[in-house]
């Protein structure tokens, strides 16, 4: 039973506005805090944290006690390869160009769907390649290499 | 200006040529959008953000408005045809309308739905009209004391009216505040959670985190679903009978005046306004079983709110520069890149962007008939490319999207972690949007707050001694109790269940 308990969404998200909160508090620890008629840089940030810290451990214990959705399952595939697409992009586009991080993106970013199909996959990331630079550089003029710098 | 004279400059603005074919661009990316399943008009707006800058004021506006409402008509097509909203505000148009479909009546149910949006369209364009000039009149006397009271209404009522549970909605309002304080504290100069590193100095872009949580989050989403389509590919006669369309003309009247009621408050838009008329049509109804089986009420009824609550929140954005949704606080960017400040004046300083929306819109809607119904063939076969094609493409519009806002990469990485962020939000539970709201204004909340204190030298009880701001305040207040009252919890939870 109890396995199943801290499988609820609710105690998860419970968890995260807490573990927010206490982020939150850690990191902006050397703020100046003032008081409420001059504020300093610390003083929204610290009271947003307490009150994520109090709603997290409110919403966490409601998911211990009550009986609220369970947590689904998690798809990692999907979740690592897209984003990791969306990476190589931020990496690629200005050490290799436009074109080669259309490329790398959508190889990378189709390999977390359901269904991977080379060829297809190929001709996508081709034709999208020669699209983006057509439309965003020669059209629009946006500015961005098209070969490595 | 009076309103005729106004509507009369609008359309004038808005007929022209290249205006025209910016509106018409806007609606066709909508309805293709909107017929799309797994991209809406937020992502889509953060998209096309960097692209309006090489657009003059007005073309890029109306153009970006265009794809707001658009988006509306397209998700009943994906709704009725194979039952998935293509936009999030079309989830209630699945239950009658695919049932419809079902049953041959397709086509009836797609003019149904489009003849509703259409009447919604024009009765709250000439709403906006009607309803701006006095209100941007009373907005002009704001100082920072009504503003700071009116965003926490806007707050309180984004909280009220997510989806899902409140205690939920009220942390990720606080965690958007506490997002939008990353970067230089406007006042002492001093950084915040910038980590060192120099792109979050300016703190972190909308675009950014909206693309993230509501881009690549749902690409994710996504695809852990099967894909698994129940597809009724014969649209049949568009033509309603007549007792549809007599049966549909009431629910019309009422989905449009829920809705632009709905559209203007704060968190609202589209989407509540159309789960709310979908609720008070079942509970209207002599016959309420017949929902969910094809009841033609059911697809009117909502259609109309969600346009006209689409096109009521315009209404803040333009006449006080606040955000009611996210795709207003872009629109909100969009006004700022191009140098606009947005806010009570816009109306009369820039008279011909404001009545040049205005008009367009009910141009733009009338150009959406056609484009949804003699053109929904297109539409269909649009619809049959698998997603596995779909979703890289879009997946490569974020990248170029958010690259090309700064050229710069560490934000297109932002992204990406805003994405993952996004995935654990949707696993557990937790609605993007109040936070997306909390932190658009939690800046401008911080800024007036801040500025109203200066002025009553310290006195924090400028907030409740300013009649507009302390009525803002109880209005906020009374909401917050609403939501304590079990009775009113109830029918809150109702109104997003029936979907």
């Amino acid at each position: 039973m109890r396995v199943r308990l801290y499988m609820s969404q609710d105690f998860a998200a419970g968890v995260m506005f807490t573990l927010w909160g206490a982020a939150g508090l850690w990191f902006g620890r050397q703020y100046q805090v003032g008081t409420s008629l001059e504020m300093g840089p610390g003083y929204l940030p610290r009271l947003l944290c307490y009150l994520l810290i109090v709603f997290g451990i409110g919403i966490g214990a409601k998911g211990i006690l009550g009986a609220g959705a369970p947590l689904a399952r998690w798809h990692l595939r999907p979740l690592v390869l897209v984003n990791a697409g969306l990476a190589a992009f931020a990496l690629l586009i200005e050490n290799a160009g436009l074109p080669a991080a259309v490329v790398g993106t959508v190889i990378i970013g189709a390999l977390g769907g359901q269904e991977f199909r080379w060829r297809e996959i190929t001709v996508l990331a081709l034709g999208l390649a020669a699209g983006a630079a057509g439309i965003f550089v020669y059209g629009l003029g946006l500015p961005m290499p098209l070969v490595p710098r | 200006m009076d309103i005729l004279n106004g509507l009369t400059l609008g359309l004038g603005i808005a007929a022209h040529p290249s205006n025209l074919v910016f509106c018409f661009i806007g609606t066709l990316i909508g309805t293709l959008i909107g017929v799309l399943p797994g991209i809406g008009p937020v992502a889509t707006l953060a998209m096309l953000l960097p692209i309006t800058f090489y657009l003059e004021p007005v073309p890029a506006l109306i153009m970006l408005a265009g794809i707001y409402y658009g988006s509306q008509y397209g998700g009943s097509t994906t709704a009725i045809l194979i039952n998935l909203p293509g936009e999030s505000a079309a989830l209630v148009t699945c239950l009658d309308g695919h049932q419809m479909a079902r049953k041959g009546r397709a086509g009836a149910a797609l003019a149904i739905a489009a003849i509703g949006s259409f009447f919604a369209g024009t009765v709250s364009t000439l709403l906006i009209a009607v309803a701006s000039p006095p209100l941007s009149q009373i907005a002009l006397e704001f100082g920072p004391a009504e503003y700071f009271s009116l965003m926490m209404l806007g707050l309180v009522g984004a909280v009220v009216l997510a989806q899902g549970s409140l205690p939920k909605a009220v942390a990720m309002v606080f965690l958007g505040l506490l997002l939008g304080l990353v970067g230089t504290d406007i006042n002492t100069g001093r950084l915040r959670y910038t980590f060192g590193i120099p792109e979050l100095t300016d703190g972190i872009g909308f675009a950014t985190l909206a693309m993230g949580l509501f881009g690549v989050a749902e690409i994710i989403a996504n695809l852990e679903k099967r894909e698994g389509r129940s597809f009724a590919t014969i649209v049949g006669k568009l033509m309603p009978s007549r007792d549809e369309f007599r049966a549909s003309m009431l629910p019309m009247l009422r989905g449009t005046g829920l809705g632009s009621v709905l559209g203007v408050l704060p968190g609202g838009g589209a989407l509540l306004s159309s789960f709310a008329a979908y609720t008070v049509e079942k509970k209207l109804a002599k016959d309420p079983t017949r929902f969910g089986k094809g009841a033609i009420e059911g697809i009117a009824a909502p259609e109309a709110a969600n346009n006209a609550g689409a096109q009521t929140s315009f209404i803040p954005m333009l006449t006080l520069g606040i955000p009611s949704n996210a795709v207003m606080a872009l629109m909100i960017g969009a006004m700022m890149i191009q140098g606009i400040a947005p806010g009570p004046r816009v109306m009369t300083e820039q008279p011909q962007l404001f009545w040049g929306i205005v008009a367009s819109m009910w141009l733009g809607n009338a150009m959406l008939v056609i484009i949804n119904l003699p053109l929904i063939g297109i539409w269909v076969r649009l619809l049959q490319v698998p997603y596995r094609l779909l979703f890289p493409i879009i997946l490569i519009l974020c990248g170029i999207g958010v690259y090309s806002l700064n050229n710069s990469p560490f934000e297109v990485g932002l992204t990406a972690l805003f994405g993952v962020m996004g995935y654990l939000f949707y696993k557990l539970g937790c609605e993007p949007a109040p936070m997306l709201l909390g932190f658009i204004l939690g800046p401008l909340m911080e800024e007036n707050l801040r500025r109203a204190l200066v002025l009553s030298r310290g006195d924090p009880l400028v907030f409740v001694q300013q009649p507009i701001s302390l009525g803002l305040l109880l209005v906020a207040m009374v909401l917050m109790l609403l939501v304590i009252l079990p009775a009113f919890r109830k029918t809150r939870e109702q109104a997003f269940k029936e979907g």
